[in-house]
């Protein structure tokens, strides 16, 4: 069922607790001036759809967000700036289980980490996820399932790279 | 402590920012208060929506070509739109009957598409204005955006006012490359009289397809037909016997639902796969494809042909060759 909104004061009553969330969504992405304009930008598209807006906007609300952050990433080398991003989180990371998640994660596509963000980090179910990336709730349990095994593979991937097999056989020695 | 060994588990424990953060809403009213007056014109249909047609129509065809020699029809169908009818443009001609608002749908076009067959797949879109007006589907909101975003940043500009008055009234003329690996191209966009605004709209940046069907599964572009190819080796395509369209003869292709992974969440009730309604006519003397149809919008095809290679043929397939004289116009945030 679609809303609509007419005023200003309306548009604040009904956004502005969801404000938090879309920042914290664009903040999970980007660094925080990026986070900040992210979410402007994303509450000015809302506004200019304000005659028809969703019933529960938030997944809606995450579906624009993450369009505004693509053009955002795409203008200032896009796949750098989230590399980058989600290079830098281990940092603040005092887990080296974490770092390598998080690199496991900047190695998937967008679309499969999008799935799995909005599932893991934005809380979001199924069908709320599949409204935010405008597909079926179906198409999204299949992107979901997909991408958990993706996931699980690279894990398993970067953990056997940091934790390589001995050696089954003698190693000649090299003579300088 | 051990970590869970569910990987949406470990990722809700990595959370950078758990909880929701406060912000500052004066950012909103301020962006909102220098907002220029705004109706947002959304289109119907958007140019990836007709780019995902032609990957339908190139799947189509690889879908009716030499793949499956088991069905006498797939065989026929080979024989007439085998490799050797290709050429070096295809052109499409089509109209698309789908939502327009609540309970609403409406017909629009008819837009046209050139795209090379080959490498780097350039590519010419002409999208009428909307019959329907400021009316949208439902569902089209987050997925318009994309454009609407794209505009917004045009905007910034002090340019977002005369595209939009354009785009009301005038055709939209758009052109790019398809194949991945020119992603980076900017999109080219023809502004009357004679400006090219070169934007950087790329197929990757238009995130993925809004409707469930045929797109999601042949997205992106850059090889649409493996995806069909590998739902007719699987058996997922077949003849579903001739009919008649509009006092025609024709025969119906329908491709069947994908299947759920074994351990994937059951189906909410209700809830259809992707390809559920994915269906095809084509023409049953030439088999050439007429109408394609996704439980949701149903695209009429009133041209398709494959032109030779020529010098003017590749030429319409580029908007920049179709309008020498413009002045190109580089639109950066």
């Amino acid at each position: 069922m679609a809303v609509r909104i007419d005023d200003e004061r309306q548009f604040e009553e009904s956004f502005r607790a969801l404000a938090g969330h879309v920042y914290a969504y664009a903040l999970r992405r980007a660094d925080p001036d990026v986070a900040q304009d992210v979410t402007a930008e994303t509450f000015l598209i809302a506004w200019r759809r304000r005659g028809r807006l969703p019933a529960e906007p938030l997944p809606w609300l995450y579906g624009i967000a993450r369009r505004v952050l693509a053009n955002e990433r795409r203008s200032a080398n896009r796949r750098a700036a989230l590399e980058a991003h989600i290079a830098a989180q281990p940092a603040r990371a005092v887990s080296g289980e974490r770092h390598g998640l998080l690199e496991a994660l900047a190695r998937l596509s967008e679309r499969d980490r999008e799935v799995l963000l909005l599932t893991a980090w934005e809380g979001l179910s199924t069908q709320e996820a599949a409204r935010a990336t405008g597909c079926t709730s179906a198409a999204l349990a299949v992107r979901l399932h997909r991408a958990r095994r993706r996931l699980a593979q690279t894990l398993a991937e970067g953990a056997a790279e940091a934790d390589p097999t001995p050696p089954t056989h003698p190693v000649p020695e090299v003579s300088a | 402590m051990s970590s869970p060994s569910d990987p949406i588990e470990q990722l809700r424990e990595a959370n950078p920012v758990p909880s929701a953060p406060e912000f500052d809403w004066g950012l909103v009213e301020r962006r909102l208060t220098t907002d220029e007056p705004l109706v947002v014109r959304r289109r119907s249909r958007w140019p990836l929506g007709a780019i995902a047609l032609c990957a339908v129509l190139l799947g189509l065809v690889v879908a009716i070509a030499p793949w499956s020699g088991s069905n006498d029809f797939l065989a026929r169908a080979a024989a007439a739109l085998g490799p050797g009818s290709g050429g070096g443009v295809l052109y499409e001609r089509w109209e698309r009957t789908g939502p327009a608002g609540e309970g609403v749908r409406a017909t629009n076009g008819p837009d046209q598409l050139w795209i090379e067959a080959g490498a780097p797949q350039r590519y010419r879109l002409v999208l009428q204005p909307s019959r329907a007006g400021e009316a949208a589907p439902a569902n089209e909101a987050g997925l318009a955006a994309a454009y609407g975003v794209a505009l917004g940043f045009v905007g910034r500009r002090g340019v977002l006012t005369r595209l939009r008055r354009t785009l009301a009234r005038e055709p939209l003329e758009v052109g790019g490359q398809l194949q991945e690996r020119e992603r980076e191209e900017p999109t080219l966009t023809f502004v009357p009289p004679e400006e090219l605004w070169s934007m950087r709209l790329s197929i990757e940046a238009q995130g993925t397809p809004p409707l469930p069907g045929p797109h999601e599964q042949l997205y992106p572009g850059a090889d649409p037909v493996s995806a069909l190819r590998a739902a007719l080796v699987e058996g997922r395509a077949h003849d579903a016997g001739s009919s008649r369209l509009d006092g025609r003869a024709v025969e119906r292709i329908d491709f069947d639902p994908q299947p759920l992974p074994a351990d994937a969440p059951p189906l909410p009730p209700g809830v259809k796969l992707p390809h559920d309604s994915l269906h095809a006519y084509v023409e049953a003397g030439t088999l050439r494809p007429l109408e394609i149809a996704n439980g949701e919008s149903t695209y009429r095809i009133l041209a398709y042909e494959h032109l030779p290679a020529t010098r003017a043929n590749l030429a319409l397939t580029d908007v920049r060759a179709q309008h020498p004289d413009a002045r190109v116009v580089h639109i950066r945030r």
